[in-house]
């Protein structure tokens, strides 16, 4: 769809529920047509930077920009017919098709009483294929693995026809090929033309399919840039607060993250390199 | 190019799928509008003690009849079973909204206060200004818009607001017992007489005007649930969802609420809050095999309520009894099988 350098922008941005913000000082540029993972620890405010990417929550203070027009001003369907959201674990009601739940998604592109369009079914058709998930369109979702039912979920997504996809933790709770179906799949999305924007916990799964990693901690952004430069031992001493080693994926080149327990050490030489220590562009 | 072709199949597929289930929906809302239509010619045919021939019963129900079959069916059975039909429309409706919105089987009227709310408002009017008719409809209707905007209040919450709408309207339905046993307890025995046999609900003495009102709650109910249908869809898959496909969450989830309690105090201003038809409606018609809408759910509250009436009119042996308690008889172990198997569903 639309590709502006930037589709997603924060400037200035305090997230709270309520009382004291929990995120502060958010400055974030999402960039186009690329995989951007927001990594943390637990608590620090990613899901809660989704959830305002999204407009979910308000912002407290300063603006998210979505193509660069204040998304707090902007009507909801328009807003949903340009940016989706998987939140994590959504659950289907008890009976609902993969068809039905995929039809859900063209819900912002409908007017009241109007009969669906060709566009409609095109998109429903595609989103199916895309994901794979076409000759499940007769099931009930709440029949299949959890794989197949967050790749059906994504066709919602799709179906939506967004040029951004915000998903939060989309492979929590899947076993491993699960978790690879799904991260597949957003990089078949990426290549072709999706802009992503996604929670993950696992900075592994990070560093293997995302662009450009965001790394929080405490509400605040810490570091962010190129998965390449991001990606050290430094951040994951500063963010995550453990030892690691990062090298070069022998096969994929991406980096490799060996995390180090208190009964590892004496084995590696697992130290942190005290220089770039800042790999984050400002 | 093979992706393009995909796309084709699947199409066709899809389409294929589409109207096989639109012809199963069909078959089953046809078949439902059988059942009911039969109900309703028992009702007026079979459903006075006094027994006027079926030919003649049926020429009264056009409003074309003359001396006894007039006064007997076109007077008392004819608006009898129009206002069962309406109100059990009304409460099956009201019903499964609630349940699809709470997202939970027992979040119907009736479980979250909003029944308890009409009844004590109802009765307050009945016994306190010894007033029936339209005054108590207007007591039933403040009783359940005080019990809506209770629920709304206290169970607005920042997250797992479905939840706490079931809790608190227990709560709140528990306040409103309270309430209606102590304006019973100040009543008369004349007036505690006519509130128990509204409060067990009873279509005794319904009137044509009662039919013309609830056409009209029904009309306006409809037409309402095709503009907001498709948001309280979104809204079936939560919240975050919901939102992200641009629903205005707490504006839809107002609306259903407000429309769903509306329908319910309209029907019990009539009928009393008759037990369970609004519980029943949805998941009997989730059970069909087109697996069952709003439209369905509305269908099958109509049989109930209009069946229900039938037997506790006619039925040999137990008639003359409130229809209500016929409702709470069949209704009362639906609820139990309901709560026992894992997979209800609405």
């Amino acid at each position: 769809m639309s590709t502006t350098p930037r589709p997603l922008e924060t400037r200035g941005v305090a997230i709270g529920y309520g009382g004291e913000p929990v995120v502060r000082d958010l400055d974030l540029a999402i960039e186009a047509g690329r995989i951007t993972a927001l990594v943390g620890p637990n608590g620090c405010g990613k899901s809660t930077v989704l959830r305002a990417l999204a407009r979910l929550l308000p912002a407290a203070e300063g603006t998210v920009l979505l193509d660069g027009a204040d998304i707090a001003s902007l009507p909801s369907k328009d807003v949903a017919r340009r940016l989706g959201i998987l939140p994590q674990e959504p659950v289907a009601p008890m009976g609902i098709t993969v068809a039905e739940l995929v039809w859900r998604g063209r819900h912002p592109h409908r007017r009241i009483g109007q009969r669906p369009t060709r566009a409609d079914e095109l998109a429903i058709a595609e989103a199916l294929v895309r994901t794979g998930t076409a000759e499940l369109s007769g099931r009930a979702v709440d029949s299949l693995s959890g794989g197949q039912r967050q790749r059906v979920w994504i066709a919602m997504a799709l179906a939506q026809q967004t040029g951004v996809l915000l998903l939060d933790e989309p492979t929590s709770y899947l076993d491993v090929s699960h978790q690879l179906e799904v991260l597949d799949l957003l990089v078949d999305l990426r290549d072709a033309g999706t802009t992503v924007v996604m929670v993950l916990h696992d900075l592994g799964q990070a560093a293997r399919y995302a662009d450009t990693v965001v790394a929080m901690r405490d509400g605040r952004v810490v570091t962010r840039g190129p998965v390449r430069e991001v990606v050290t031992p430094e951040l994951l001493r500063d963010v995550f607060g453990v030892v690691a080693r990062v090298i070069e994926d022998p096969d994929t080149g991406a980096p490799l993250v060996l995390v180090r327990g208190r009964h590892d050490r004496d084995a590696a030489p697992a130290t942190p390199h005290p220089q770039s220590i800042e790999g984050a562009h400002p | 190019m093979t992706q393009a072709l995909d796309v084709d199949a699947v199409l066709h597929a899809l389409r294929r799928a589409d109207r096989a289930h639109r012809r199963r929906t069909t078959v089953v809302h046809v078949a439902l509008a059988g059942v009911l239509l039969v109900v309703l010619v028992l009702t007026v045919t079979q459903g006075s003690s006094v027994s006027v021939p079926f030919g003649d019963a049926l020429v009264a129900a056009t409003g074309q009849g003359s001396g006894l079959a007039d006064y007997v069916v076109w007077e008392n059975l004819a608006p009898r079973a129009f206002t069962a039909v309406l109100a059990g429309l009304l409460l099956g409706l009201s019903g499964v909204i609630f349940q699809r919105l709470v997202r939970n089987v027992l979040a119907t009227p009736d479980v979250i206060g909003v029944t308890a709310g009409a009844s004590a408002g109802g009765v307050t009017v009945l016994v306190l200004l010894g007033r029936s008719g339209a005054p108590t409809q207007i007591g039933a209707l403040i009783g359940a818009s005080v019990a809506v905007v209770a629920i709304m209040l206290l169970a607005s919450g920042r997250s797992a607001a479905v939840h706490r709408i079931v809790l608190v309207g227990i709560g709140i339905s528990a306040c409103f017992a309270s309430v209606t046993n102590y304006v019973l307890a100040q009543a008369d025995e004349g007036g505690t007489q006519r509130a128990m046999r509204w409060l067990v609900g009873s279509l005794n003495g319904a009137q044509w005007s009662d039919v013309r009102l609830l056409a009209v709650t029904a009309g306006l109910a409809i037409a309402t649930l095709v503009v907001i249908g498709r948001d309280l869809d979104a809204l079936r898959l939560g919240d975050d969802v919901a939102a992200g496909l641009g629903t205005r969450v707490q504006r839809t989830r107002l609306a259903v609420l407000m429309l769903g309690a509306v329908m319910a105090a309209m029907a019990s201003s009539v009928v009393g809050p008759v037990a369970f038809v609004a519980l029943v409606s949805g998941p009997i018609a989730a059970r069909l095999p087109a697996g069952g809408g709003l439209a369905a759910a509305g269908l099958v509250g109509a049989i109930v309520l209009t069946a229900s009436d039938l037997v506790a009119q006619a039925a040999p042996g137990i008639s003359p009894v409130p229809t209500g308690a016929i409702t709470a008889l069949v209704g009362a172990p639906l609820l139990m099988a309901l709560l026992l198997r894992r997979t209800a569903s609405v």
